[in-house]
This record gives C-alpha cells, structure tokens and sequence, in this order.
C-alpha cells in the first residue's frame, strides 16, 4: 500500500487534471469498444450489429464513468451538479414545504438584516468614529438633554484636556442663499471651526480644507462645497476650486469638495468659516450653540475624557458661580449626538429580534416534519445500498439551495423595508444617520452568512442525530404512527413551538395595537395652537447685497405687514422656530431681577415672533398682552412668558412687570403670559419659553406664518409672489400649509406604529402557518378515527369540534404564556405611549379576540377535511 | 470473511494484476488475454474491468502510460508498479487458500 501523502498527492494531481482525466475515460472506453466491435466483425457480425452488440456488452458506458469516477475518488466535484439535481427536483415535488421554509427563512434573514443595518445605522461618516466624541453641557434640573456648550466652557476644558485633541465647534447646517445666476437657492450650510477637519481627520475629494489663516478677522471668506452641491448646480467642475461664489450674499472663494461619503453633519451643502466673536470666547453661560466636536488623542479613552469633565465642572463651578451654576460638563460619543440614547432603536430591535425568534421556531417546526420524512427515506436507501455520507450531502446540498434562496428573498425584504423606512420619514424627524440607511456590503455579507448558517444548522442537526438509524425501527414506527394518536415526542416538541410562536405573536399585536392607539391620541391631542387654514414659509435674509449690509432690524415685522394686506389673507406673523416642526431652538438662563438667584432656569426656550404670531395661530394669551407696532424699541424690551415657566417660577407671584434677565445680557420687562404651545410635540414636557419681538433682534432668519380665509395651498402663489415683490433679494423655502407641517410631526410615531404593526403582521402569517399545520397533520393522522365515528354515527360536527377543540387548546396556552409576556414588554413602550397605559385592557382584549378567531379561521379548512372523510376509505388506508 | 462482492471484486484484481505480469497493455489487451488464458470462461466487461483499473491505480499498484495500439492509435496502456509487482504472489497465495477452503467444504457436506 503505497503511504497517505503519496495518495493524496495523487488525489489532488487527479483533481486538477480533472477534465483531462474526463477524456482518458472516454477515450478509454470508446477505443475499448472499437476494438471489441472489430473482434465481431471478425467474428461474423456485420458493422452495425456488432457495434450494438459491443455496447450492449458493455452495459452503459455513463455508469463506467460513475464508478470510475468514484474509484478515483473525485466523486464529490462531479456530484455536486448531480446534487443540485436531485434538490432541485426534491424542492419542487413538495412545493408548499418549499415555499413555506424560503419565506420563513427568508423574513428572519430580512428582519435580522433590516435590524442589522438599522443598529449600525450612524450619522458619522467617518471610519473611526468611535474616536470622535462631542462635548455637552447639561443641567440635572434644568436642561437635562441639552447637547451643546457654551464656547467659554469649551475652550476651558480643551485648554485644561489631556484625553482630548482638535477641539472644534460646529453650527448648522441651516439655511442660507446662494446666488445661481439669476436667481437665490436656499441651501444648509454649517459653519465651522478649522479644526473641524482636524477633528475629523477629513481629507477633501478636491482641493484643500481650511487653514488657520481663514480664520483671521479680514481674511477672504472661504467655503468648502460638499460634492452633491458640487454635482448638481456647478456640474462638477472641478475648475471652481479658487473661484467665488456667492453665499449670503457675499463672496466665498471656494477650496475645496467634500466627497459624498464624509458629509457630516447630515444634509449639509457647505461648509463657511466660525469664528468666534471676541466675547463668545469668554461666555460661560449664554446661548448654547455650538455643536463641540473632539477627538479622543490616540490611547486615551472616552472614561478618561469623561473624568476630565468632571473635574472642569468643578472648577468652573469654583471660579464661576454665578454663570455657571448647576451645569455639569460631559464627553460623549458623536454618534449620539441630538438624541437621548439609543431608545428609538431598541423599539426596532426588540421587534425584529421576536420576528426572528418566532421564524426560527416556525423553521423548527417545518424541519421536524421533514425530519420524519427524511428519516424514513434515509432507512429505505440505506437498505437499498445507499451511503449515509451521500445522503447528507444531499441533504445539505438541497438545504443550501433553499437558504440562498432564502437569503435572496430577506435580502430583497429588508432593502424593501428599509427603503420605505426612509422614503416615509420626513426629514425632520428622521433619526441621525436615517438618510444613510440602506443595504450596504456589510448589510448584504451579514445576510447571505446568517442564511447559510441557518441553512447548515438545520441540515446538520437531523444528519448528526440520525446518521445511522436502525433500519426496522424507523419503518416500523411509520407504520405505527398512521394507527395512534398519543403524540410521539416530535409531535408534542411541535405542539410547543406553535404555542411559542402564539405567544410572540401575541407580544407584537399587542405593542402594535399600543403604538395604534397611542398615534391616534396623539393626532387629536391639542398642541396650543390652530393650525387649520395657515400657510408658512421660510424666509431667509442675506447678510449683503451689493456689498451694502443688510438691515434687519424690524425687517420681518414689515414683511408680516405686508403679507397681511395680500388679499385672502386674515393675518400675518413670523416665528424663529416653527412648532412642531422639529427645527432647532435657542436656550438660555434667566433670572428675575429682584430676587435671589434660581436655579434650574437653565434650558429655558427662548423664541422670537412678530406681534401678528399670535393672532394668526390664535394662541390664546390669558393673562397680560400680546406684543405691538410699538415694542421694537430695543432700550426697552418686553417679553412674553409661558404658563409652565409661570407654574415654575411665579407659582405665588404675577410675573407681569417684573424684569428678567437672560444670560445674553437682554433685559425685558413681562407684558403677557401665552398658554403652553407643545413646540416639540405633545409627547414630553412643553418646556418654559420666554418669547421677545422679533424687532428687537437681528434675526436673518424667520418662518412667516399666514392665515389665509380659504385654502393656504391655494393662496400660496400669491403669497410667495407677495414676498419677493417686498424684496427680490429674500430666498424663500419650505413652503406647506401648516397641515402637512402636523402630518411631519406625526410620522414618527406613524412609522413607528407601521413597523410595528408589520412585524406583528408577520409573526401572526408565520406562527397561523404553524397552526395550521398541526391541525393537518392531526386530521391526516386520525383518518382512521374519523372514518370509525363516523360510520359508528358521529355528527359532522361533533367532528369538527374535536379538530376545532385542539386548535383552540393550543391558541388557549398561547394567550395564557403570552397576554403575561405582552404587558412585561410593553412596559417599556411607555415612554412613547400617549394617554394610553402599557396595560391597556382594551388593546389586550381586542389582541386575545382577534387571535382567538383567526385559529378558529384557521382550522375550518383542516376541519373541513376531515368532514370530507369518507369512512369506508379511512378504514382501508389502515 | 469477506462478501460476494468484495471476493468477485479481490479476483478481478488478481487476474488484472497478473495478465500485467509479463507486458503493460491496454484495458481490452487485458479483457482479451483473461479470455484467452480462460478459454471463454470468464468474461470481463467494461463495466467491471476499468472500474478495477482505476482503483488498482489508486491504490499504486499499477501505472498508467501512453502507448501506440497496432492500428496507430493512443490507448492508455496499464503497467506494473514496483508495489504491484510484489503484490501478484501475495494475492495468488490467499487466493489459493481460499479456493482450497471452499473445495474441503464442498467435498466434506
């Protein structure tokens, strides 16, 4: 015997000359034909009988090749193409297992990736962006989500930061106008720092980023375009880098592009220069603006950054009592930046994760049934000579066919999803990093390998357990299973799973009938104002035109005026910061001259309006006036409050006269208390608001608000018309009814309740399919005993009760494992449930009916099948 | 001991290997000499005969070479490998034992 290495050696030389061997046997064989059908020849026979008969003596020359092939021991390659054969055919002659297991496997693989690519979701761009982190600000009581910090306290810790580097700040994006030709375009740009791309380790697709120079008080201004921009308005000309354009009004030279994959932050067109005013650098407590960007130096960790706060709070607290009271500082990762925490994700995850646990379990229970049939085929063909190896290899080869099949399928199911998650969600309720998602390489290996492993796992496990089955027990025990009906432990492991997989199902309806219920509330909770018959939009200012300056003061208040003479329209007035529409705010502290210092005024919501705001979103004002033509005198300011900043500060004491002062020095005196406007929505806390007259600032920016007699779509040509003939100069956007502005807000919660309602749909089709087929199995096993009562005189439905009775004793233990289980998860929703109790009893209720009829839907059709029996047939199929 | 199979299967080896004794042939070389040397009697089709080939190939006891037919042509001609050649007396020893056994019990019942 020639040694191992020596023979494999020869294996392997045999598998490459693989097609060369094809052909030696081929020629092997016909020369050894020839040369047979000539001996006949000589023997008598003429040509073509004796070239018959040589091949009939030959006995098939397709299976010399076989066994040749498989004495040379390249069977596995040449098999494989066989292999795939036979699945296929197996595939097809039970074609609703097929398509049960592809869609089941499939809608797991789907529901997985669609999680996978919704949990990796980010909206920093860059490759290590875990070691970019942002800097907050917040006050335990004041303002416990703030994101930002005011610059002073910035600049302190990356003076004192040892963890941390390439300290930036970032403002924006938000809107400016940029001059196309003729005509303004409003685009969002951000303003940022030049160690911004420091920070971020950016390099431009083309051109150069900032330099320190572009930061000095008379240099040229300079912008970086972002490569969309690029594209569509300059047509990606790579000659501008060095040219002007210009951007509020004034000349920008352009540096450079930024390509498509690093924009940050999300949407931004372009990018401008911040600096800093002079006494930004030492505020400690004003206005938080700044989105402060930061980059953890390499080997330092987020913790070490984090304790690094920690002592900067207390020595600002130390050296800066009264501005910097009851703050704290915090390092963060810049992933989660504007959110909380990763709650709007877990909602997701949770649902998609019972998805997949019930298409597991349902994948389960369709393999133990093919389990029963493979073990008998298996017994049969061993019996008949076949390898136990090749008939797992057979196995294998048609499971993976199915899990390719599968995983094409939830691939496609997941890019569908995921495509309409963000075609639905408007803009601006978008979770960060939304515009972003989609089916990337990672999403698309992540899918393929789960489908494979499925595949493998569920065509592992029978082989192994049953690699060699005694061959009489297994035919034995067919026989057996056709004449009782105790159920064999596979049976009852099934019976099991279905009612898992009620239970799952049970969870998801029931969240999903909460966020139902919960999405109505919220569509007729009042926000405090009337949205009905009121158009808005944006307008935007230029800083220059013509190189003269533009002049703000009082601008809006003008514009107001003059669209409320445009025939059709009731009233006019303008907003900083439109409610409910998910745009930014400004905050600030206070404090009320006259008495002790407070605390926890921190976070306070300051808003500007023009006096016809009120009136034209009739905004009830209870105590106090609203503003007038005559309050744009700047020496002395006036102001409006809000009833939850009076509950909070004012609780024994009329806030109307008194003086506060905000933290940006503005004095005002209180003429009026307005009734709470949900400006975030009706979830969550109004927040106290302090609002001044839009004449008193310099705001460049503003959403007009006009209610209109009719229609707001409808007028709304006219008053966009109305606008530019005020001024040619001012870029308009955003132009909806206050209508649609309600529907935006109330998508979220919409989308949410929508995927949630998919899902729970999802899990009801697949653990029904499981119900469903039991209640087969049990009428296909107990033939026989239909067919005896009947013919011992049994009613047609004393029959289908029997059948029906199993069903609902399944759907019974299900409600029972799952109504508990529904209102331990759901407790989580509440957080996001309005005016509706995790533990809704209506929801609950209407869940357990709903579940109830459709097992009672689904087994009449089994049922139905039994009544069909004909008795006489059962009895003989024995 | 061993079953039908596996003995028809060992005898074919042992017929093979030693029609290569004298001179490598061809497959039908081989399948015509086994006939000669048997007088008609035993009958090796293709179907048998290369199946063997290629496993006495595999397990190195025979080698494979080009050759040039009578007729001009190419056929692959098998010859004896070393291993094979010491495998041949071997063979003939057990199959000799087991022939004689078989006969004792013939003649004994």
């Amino acid at each position: 015997m020639e040694n191992p290495s020596a023979r494999l050696a020869r294996r392997i030389a045999t598998l490459v000359r693989l097609r060369d061997r094809e052909h030696d046997m081929d020629d092997e064989i016909r020369f050894h034909l020839a040369m047979e059908a000539k001996d006949l020849v000589r023997s008598g026979l003429s040509v073509g009988a004796a070239a018959r008969e040589a091949r009939l003596r030959s006995g098939g020359v397709e299976r010399h090749k076989e066994e040749g092939r498989d004495a040379r021991g390249v069977r596995l390659i040449g098999n494989l193409a066989q292999d795939l054969r036979y699945a296929l055919r197996q595939c097809m002659r039970s074609p609703a297992f097929t398509i049960a297991t592809v869609i089941t496997l499939g809608l797991s693989v789907g529901a997985s990736t669609f999680m996978f690519s919704f949990a990796t979701m980010t909206p920093v761009p860059f490759a290590d962006a875990d070691r970019l982190v942002y800097v907050r600000q917040f006050s335990a009581t004041g303002c416990p989500s703030c994101q930002q910090v005011s610059s002073g306290n910035a600049l302190s810790f990356a003076a004192a930061s040892r963890a941390l580097e390439s300290i930036a700040f970032a403002q924006g994006p938000s809107q400016t106008a940029l001059r196309l030709g003729d005509r303004s375009e409003v685009i969002r740009s951000t303003a940022v720092t030049y160690q911004f791309f420091d920070a971020t380790r950016l390099t431009p697709l083309l051109g150069r980023t900032f330099l320190p120079s572009d930061t000095m008080p008379n240099a040229t201004p300079v912008v970086m375009l972002g490569e969309p921009l690029w594209r569509t308005r300059f047509g990606a000309d790579s000659s501008i880098i060095g040219r002007d354009i210009v951007l509020d009004g004034r000349h920008h030279t352009v540096r450079g592009i930024i390509a498509h994959d690093d924009i940050y932050p999300e949407r931004t067109d372009a990018w401008t220069v911040l600096t800093l005013a002079a006494a930004e650098v030492n505020d400690h407590a004003s206005d938080l603006n700044y989105l402060t960007i930061a980059r953890l130096r390499d080997g330092a960790t987020l913790s070490q950054a984090a304790a690094e706060a920690a002592t900067v709070t207390r020595r600002l607290t130390r050296d800066y009592p009264s501005d910097f009271r009851d703050w704290q500082l915090d390092v963060r990762p810049l992933r989660l930046y504007g959110r909380g925490s990763d709650d709007d994700k877990t909602t997701f995850s949770v649902a998609a994760g019972l998805v997949l646990a019930i298409a597991c379990i349902s994948l389960a229970v369709l393999l133990v049934a093919r389990l029963t049939r493979w073990r008998r085929e298996l017994a049969v063909r061993s019996s008949m000579g076949a390898r136990a190896s090749r008939l797992t290899r057979q196995l294998l080869t048609e499971t993976l066919l199915v899990c390719v099949a599968a995983g094409l399928v939830g691939v496609g199911a997941a890019w569908v999803g995921l495509n309409g998650l963000v075609r639905t969600v408007p803009v601006s309720v978008a979770p960060p990093g939304l515009t972003r998602l989609g089916i990337d390489a990672p999403a698309l290996v992540f899918a393929l390998a789960l489908a494979v492993a499925c595949g493998l796992l569920i065509a592992l496990w029978p082989s192994l357990r049953f690699a060699r089955p005694d061959l009489t027990d297994e035919l034995r025990e067919g026989v057996r299973s056709q004449s009782t009906h105790g159920a064999s432990g596979s049976e009852r492991l099934r019976r099991a799973l279905v009612v898992v997989e009620l239970a799952l199902s049970i969870v998801l309806l029931t969240a999903a009938g909460l966020l139902f219920r919960s999405e109505a509330n919220i569509a007729k909770a009042p926000v405090g104002l009337s949205p009905d018959h009121v158009l808005t939009l944006g307008v935007q200012l230029p800083t220059e035109v013509d190189g003269r300056r533009v002049e703000s003061r009082g601008y809006f208040d003008r514009l107001a005026s003059a669209l409320a003479r445009v025939p059709g329209v009731t009233s006019a007035g303008g907003v900083a910061f439109l409610p409910l529409s998910g745009s930014g705010w400004s905050s600030s502290m206070f404090q009320v001259e006259g008495r002790p210092s407070m605390t926890g005024t921190g976070g306070t919501r300051t808003q500007v309006v023009t006096p016809g705001y009120f009136a034209t979103f009739k905004i009830p004002i209870p105590r106090g006036r609203a503003f007038t033509d005559a309050d744009a005198d700047s020496a002395h300011v006036v102001g409006i409050v809000n009833e939850t900043l009076v509950r909070r500060f004012f609780a024994n004491d009329d806030p109307i006269g008194r003086v506060l002062s905000l933290a940006n020095g503005t004095r005002l005196t209180v003429v009026g208390v307005v009734a709470d406007v949900k400006q975030r929505g009706v979830l969550g806390d109004p927040g106290q608001e302090i609002i001044t007259p839009a004449a008193t600032t310099s705001r460049r920016s503003m959403t007009m608000v006009v209610r209109t007699v009719g229609d707001p779509a409808a007028a709304a040509p006219a008053i966009v018309k109305a606008v530019s003939s005020f001024d040619r100069n001012l870029a308009v956007n955003r132009v909806r009814t206050m209508g649609a502005v309600m529907d935006e807000y109330l998508a979220a919660p919409r989308v949410e309740q929508t995927a949630m309602l998919i899902f729970a749909a999802i899990a009801m089709v697949i653990a029904t399919m499981g119900l469903y087929a039991i209640m087969s199995y049990t009428v296909a096993s107990r033939t026989r005993e239909f067919g005896v009562r009947l013919a011992l005189g049994a009613s047609e439905w004393s029959l289908l009760g029997l059948v029906l009775k199993q069903g609902l004793r399944l759907t019974a233990a299900g409600l029972v494992v799952g109504i508990p289980a529904a209102l331990a998860v759901t407790r989580v929703l509440q957080s996001r449930l309005y005016r509706v109790p995790a533990n809704d009893p209506l929801t609950l209720g209407a869940v357990a009916i709903g579940v109830v009829l459709v097992a009672i839907a689904t087994g009449l059709i089994p049922a139905q099948r039994a009544l069909g029996v004909d008795p006489l047939r059962s009895l003989k199929s024995e | 001991m061993t079953d039908r199979a596996d003995f028809l299967q060992g005898t074919l080896d042992l017929l093979i290997l030693k029609s290569l004794a004298l001179a490598p042939l061809h497959g039908w070389g081989i399948s015509k000499r086994i006939r000669q040397l048997s007088s008609d009697v035993l009958q090796v089709n293709q179907g048998s005969l290369y199946p063997a080939l290629y496993r006495l190939e595999e397990r190195g006891l025979v080698k494979p070479e080009w050759g040039l037919s009578d007729e001009g042509r190419r056929p692959k001609f098998y010859r004896l490998t070393a291993a094979g050649k010491k495998r041949v007396p071997q063979e003939q020893h057990d199959w000799r034992r087991f022939a004689a056994a078989v006969e004792q019990v013939l003649a004994g019942s």
